[in-house]
């Protein structure tokens, strides 16, 4: 089934015919550029078009009422002077590393727990995915109330059990309830990538190392990790990028309050409460340049390892 | 002489039949309502609730009769501005009833129409029958209602705030020995921010104490107040509006328009004191007030955890008196008027937006829900207390029955809009086209000091920074500082 | 493993269920609680209690929850279907020939990594104009961009296990490049397939912001009506956990059939020897 706009030398002499457009498109040079064409429709349409109306508007003063006036860089310089926003800012890359740690490090034991074969494995692994199935948004309402200081089913627990009652959302504790919340639904993700990545290994690696005496941490250490680290990159990567807009907690929980405004609250209470559309957009811009930031370095390290292994 | 008799006599029963004939005219009703020649479907936004469940029900009473579909939209409480701002800012034209708290009327007063101008457009009583409706209603309400002396919007149901207390507790001879024993002046609801400190410190007390005589089991809190990042900014205007102060002060030229706002010195020295006396307030209170909304710290009072409510939405009293027979069978409440006697006000109100494809029809049912049978449903059924003054005075919440909790708010509410009806004109939050988003912006910013994010001063600061960024935004008149 | 060991991984597991189960039994017992079984201060009430289905009655007869649920279905399963034609496609791309070599990969990953509010408000201004609002086109176009970015990295990863090998054989049997790609490949991906379409089955399923801000009444999915319990006097817990108790069960069928394929499939083959 050749597709060849020119058919063989063997018969003698070349007839050559006009190419379809087909044939153009799944041809060698062009394919890779043909598969690629839904993508970069719903990119330049859905991508593009915001970025430059905020990029457009991140210069300018407008309140979606009237005249957009031309400010120059005064919304940036505004926001970096921006006391609640480089509070945010910092709440946010703190909760970022709290959870990402944690996330990581719940899900390399589960996994080394769950990773051999055992009875009862199916409905262990369907249940564990059950945090990640459920919209975000009715869980940080019902998080909301079970952490409450008089009702919550969390206090009561403690109650029950003889122990004291504790404050969950107070101002020193919140962010960190905050964290929990977040963790309790992702941990899951984290956990289920690394189990797969360590059923795969190859298993002679591992016999090789048990006959020549290696201890398990030492295999742990010099073995399973560097072999691991590509997914632990991926989930870093993936991870990172869904903190910084991390959102869906604060919204039936403390509303920002309690000393737990986060990037996304305050990128919402501007644009969408105050209806800024100016400042907004500036937030906006920062927020995409900082996560690309921080994203590009580790994506890069995580395109070598994928490289690397092949 | 006799003559005199005569002709005085006839004079006295003329009147008297013309007053009864008055007070025989039938109030505006469903029937009243005219064909409407637009059968357009309308659209509306409202918040859901047990109001609004009954309310509905009604309407639908209102699309048969006038042929006209109304289509309902709910959604949460919190998000109802958001969802109608997007659209109203966008040019969407989509809700042809718009659902307004009375801070935004301001603001929206663009999007919407005068409902005079309706009237007198689709009324066959012209504006006479719609100002003869509307006069049953709170002066105060329907001022706040009002942009720039034009009726924009019509009360559903008011929120305006009262002071709740345990009534029993108050009443009790034993609390009010140990009461006048301690600090040397009668137990009584109090007027004074000494009285209320007083009263909360007295009241604040561990398991194992008593109270009425009878040991506690559980911890017990002089007072419940919502400090979350939610309505705290209601509590505060409480304060602000007791002391006479406000978030800025409205300057009005001889005619009577509005000439400037300016954040005097008195105003941001009565927003630190206030500030200051509610954090001070804070440690009668339980832990979870710091994250909390309305129905937390009602629950709290309906549980028996706290005693008094310093300020709490007069329309939650029937819910907390149901939650405290149940919980405390001998407790009982009482409503009052905040310290200072000027507490929060304001109604869910209903307007008719400039860009409908139906306004007849819009204005209509704005008119019928607001009217004395939807109202009557509302109060009845759906728990709410509306703005009518007929209704809040009607027998049917006075009798034996009914008098507590409902006849108490009502009663409550009619004597605190008598007191309070020469301020409401000159509160800021009724003046300005900015007083949405200020009053979305002060729920975060109020918020900080009492989570310990900033300190008093700071907060007044980034408060009267950002209320000055939002009106030069949002409004046209000039705003300054002192 | 030692029965010491079994003991401690048997705990752990138990204790590791109980914490994400707990929290999601509370969501089904309270779908049948009244009222005043749910703000209690009795911690036996969180189990022991009187059951009514009146929540479940209130939500199917006072609010259109079969309507919301049917366009959620629609919706979920219009959006996954087209995200995976075109994250398919463009992720073979990018794991057979590196196409823009890295850089195009990171652009469309990078599109979540934009504030969604900030960019809802050009969407809603561009969908006002062409007269996408409260449609459930219209709300499956913006699934779809959301969902785009990461079924293409994820498939990424499943594309980059196929051995380059088998496609160069195949070219020597005369396979065009168009049935290599058909006939070959696709069948060996199938378990990325599943794994991918899973998740953006549930994020477009669970999804809140776009779905509240761009429908009012006709397109309106269920997440938004169950959140909508948030009332002008108190949270209506019952109704929104009997909303939630229905709307997560697909999902969770959907997960369970996947679960299988989702071990397998998530290798990445990054680490094969």
């Amino acid at each position: 089934m050749r597709t060849e706009a020119f058919s063989e030398v063997q018969t003698g002499y070349a007839v050559a015919r006009k190419p379809t457009i087909w044939e153009v498109l799944t041809s060698e040079k062009y394919f890779k550029w043909t598969l690629l064409i839904p993508l970069l429709v719903v990119l330049a349409i859905f991508m593009l078009y915001p970025l430059l109306y905020c990029a457009y508007y991140s210069f300018h003063q407008w309140g979606m009422r009237g005249e957009a006036i031309y400010v120059g860089a005064q919304n940036y310089r505004q926001l970096l002077n921006d006391k609640a926003f480089l509070e945010a800012l910092y709440r946010t890359l703190k909760v970022l590393v709290i959870c990402v740690s944690c996330e990581l490090l719940i899900g390399l034991g589960l996994a080394l727990l769950w990773s051999r074969e055992f009875p009862g494995e199916n409905i262990v692994r369907g249940l564990a995915l059950l945090p990640l199935l459920v919209a975000p948004l009715i869980l940080s309402l019902l998080w909301n109330f079970m952490f409450e200081y008089d009702f919550g089913a969390v206090n009561l627990i403690l109650q029950a059990l003889g122990l004291n009652k504790v404050y969950w959302w107070s101002p020193q504790r919140a962010l960190y309830t905050i964290c929990f919340i977040t963790i309790w639904q992702w941990f899951p993700f984290s956990t289920f990538v690394l189990v797969a990545g360590l059923r795969s290994l190859p298993r002679d690696v591992f016999e090789a190392a048990k006959v020549d005496g290696a201890s398990p941490w030492y295999t742990f250490r010099r073995l399973t990790l560097p072999m691991l680290s590509p997914l632990i990159m991926i989930i870093v990567v993936l991870r990172t990028m869904w903190l910084i807009r991390l959102f869906d907690p604060l919204y039936g929980t403390t509303r920002g309050g309690v000393q737990t405004e986060l990037l996304d609250w305050i990128v919402y209470r501007t644009a969408f409460v105050y209806f800024d559309i100016g400042y907004g957009s500036t937030m906006a811009i920062f927020s995409l340049v900082l996560t690309i930031a921080v994203c590009a370095i580790m994506f890069k390290m995580l395109m070598r390892a994928l490289g690397g292994t092949r | 002489m006799r003559h005199r008799g005569i002709v005085g006599g006839l004079v006295v029963a003329l009147v008297l039949v013309c007053s009864f004939a008055v007070l025989a005219q039938e109030k505006f009703g469903l029937k009243d309502i005219p064909e409407i020649k637009n059968k357009k479907p309308i659209n509306m936004i409202v918040e859901t609730g047990a109001a609004w469940d009954k309310v509905i029900e009604y309407i639908k009473q209102f699309e048969t009769v006038t042929g006209v579909k109304v289509n309902i939209e709910r959604v949460a409480s919190p998000v109802v501005y958001s969802k109608e701002n997007v659209e109203l800012m966008a040019g969407t034209g989509y809700y042809d009833v718009v659902y307004v708290e009375t801070s935004w009327t301001c603001e929206w007063s663009d999007y919407l129409f005068d409902l005079e101008e309706l009237a007198a457009k689709y009324d066959p009583k012209g504006v006479e029958g719609f100002r003869e409706d509307i006069q049953n209603i709170s002066p105060v309400l329907l001022r706040c209602g009002q942009a720039y002396g034009k009726q924009m919007v019509l009360p559903f149901y008011t929120y305006h705030m009262g002071m709740f207390l345990r009534q029993d507790v108050y009443d009790d001879p034993t609390e009010q020995a140990a009461f006048k024993a301690k600090y040397g002046y009668d137990l009584k609801p109090p007027t004074t921010y000494k009285e209320l400190y007083d009263q909360a410190e007295f009241f604040t007390r561990k398991k194992g104490d008593t109270l009425k005589g009878k040991t506690l089991d559980h911890d017990l809190y002089g007072v419940a107040m919502m400090a979350g990042a939610y309505q705290i900014n209601d509590e505060i205007s409480c304060w602000i509006w007791g002391m006479g102060g406000d978030y800025a002060t409205v300057v009005k030229n001889p005619d009577g328009t509005i000439k400037e706002f300016v954040i005097t010195k008195k105003d941001k020295d009565i927003l630190k004191q206030a500030l200051t006396q509610y954090k001070d307030l804070l440690k009668f209170a339980p832990a979870g007030c710091l994250t909390a909304n309305f129905d937390f710290a009602c629950a709290q009072q309906g549980e028996g955890f706290a005693i008094i409510q310093p300020h709490q939405f007069a329309s939650l009293f029937t819910w907390t008196a149901d939650l405290l027979k149940e919980k405390v069978p001998d407790g009982r409440l009482g409503i009052y008027p905040t310290v200072g006697g000027q507490p929060y006000t304001g109604a869910w109100s209903l307007g008719v937006a400039k860009a409908s494809k139906n306004p007849e029809a819009a204005y209509w049912l704005v008119r019928y829900i607001a009217s004395y049978d939807c109202q009557k449903v509302l109060m009845k059924e759906g728990g709410q207390f509306s703005a009518r003054m007929d209704l809040l005075l009607d027998p049917e919440f006075h009798s034996p029955e009914t008098e507590y909790p409902l006849g108490l708010v009502c009663s409550y509410l009619v004597d605190i809009w008598k007191q309070q009806a020469p301020y409401v004109d000159n509160y800021w939050y009724f003046n300005t086209r900015a007083g949405g988003k200020v009053y979305e912006m002060q729920m975060n910013v109020l918020h900080k000091p009492m989570a310990e994010e900033v300190t008093v001063d700071e907060c007044v600061e980034e408060l009267v920074a950002k209320t000055i960024e939002l009106t030069s935004k949002f409004d046209t008149v000039p705003i300054r500082e002192e | 493993m030692s029965t010491l060991g079994k003991v401690v991984f048997w705990l752990v597991t138990a204790f590791v269920l109980f914490v994400i189960v707990a929290p999601l039994a509370w969501i089904y017992l309270t779908a049948f609680k009244s009222p005043n079984d749910i703000f209690t201060t009795e911690a036996r009430k969180l189990i022991f209690f009187k059951p009514t289905m009146e929540n479940f009655n209130r939500l199917f007869r006072e609010f259109p929850f079969w309507d919301n649920f049917l366009n959620t279905v629609i919706i979920s399963v219009a959006s996954t279907v087209v995200v995976m034609v075109i994250s398919s496609l463009a992720a073979y791309s990018f794991a057979r020939w590196n196409t823009g070599k890295g850089h195009l990969l990171f652009t469309t990953i990078s599109t979540r990594m934009f504030p969604g509010v900030v960019a809802a408000i050009p969407f809603f201004v561009m969908y006002r104009n062409l007269g996408l609002l409260d449609t459930r086109f219209g709300l499956a176009l913006l699934h779809i961009y959301f969902n785009t970015s990461f079924a293409t990295f994820l498939l990424y990863g499943f594309f980059k296990e196929i051995p380059e090998e088998l496609e160069q054989a195949a070219m020597v049997d005369g396979y065009s490049r168009v049935d290599i790609f058909r006939k070959i490949v696709l069948p060996l991906v199938r378990p990325g397939l599943a794994v991918t379409a899973v998740f953006c089955l549930v994020w477009s399923w669970n999804e809140f912001l776009f779905s509240f801000l761009f429908t009012r009444v006709a397109a309106r999915p269920v997440t938004v009506l169950i959140s909508s319990f948030w009332g002008s006097i108190e949270v209506q817990y019952g109704p929104m956990a009997a909303g939630a108790a229905i709307v997560i069960l697909p999902t969770l069928v959907a997960a369970w059939f996947m679960q299988r394929y989702i071990i397998r499939g998530l290798t990445f083959g990054a680490v094969k020897g």
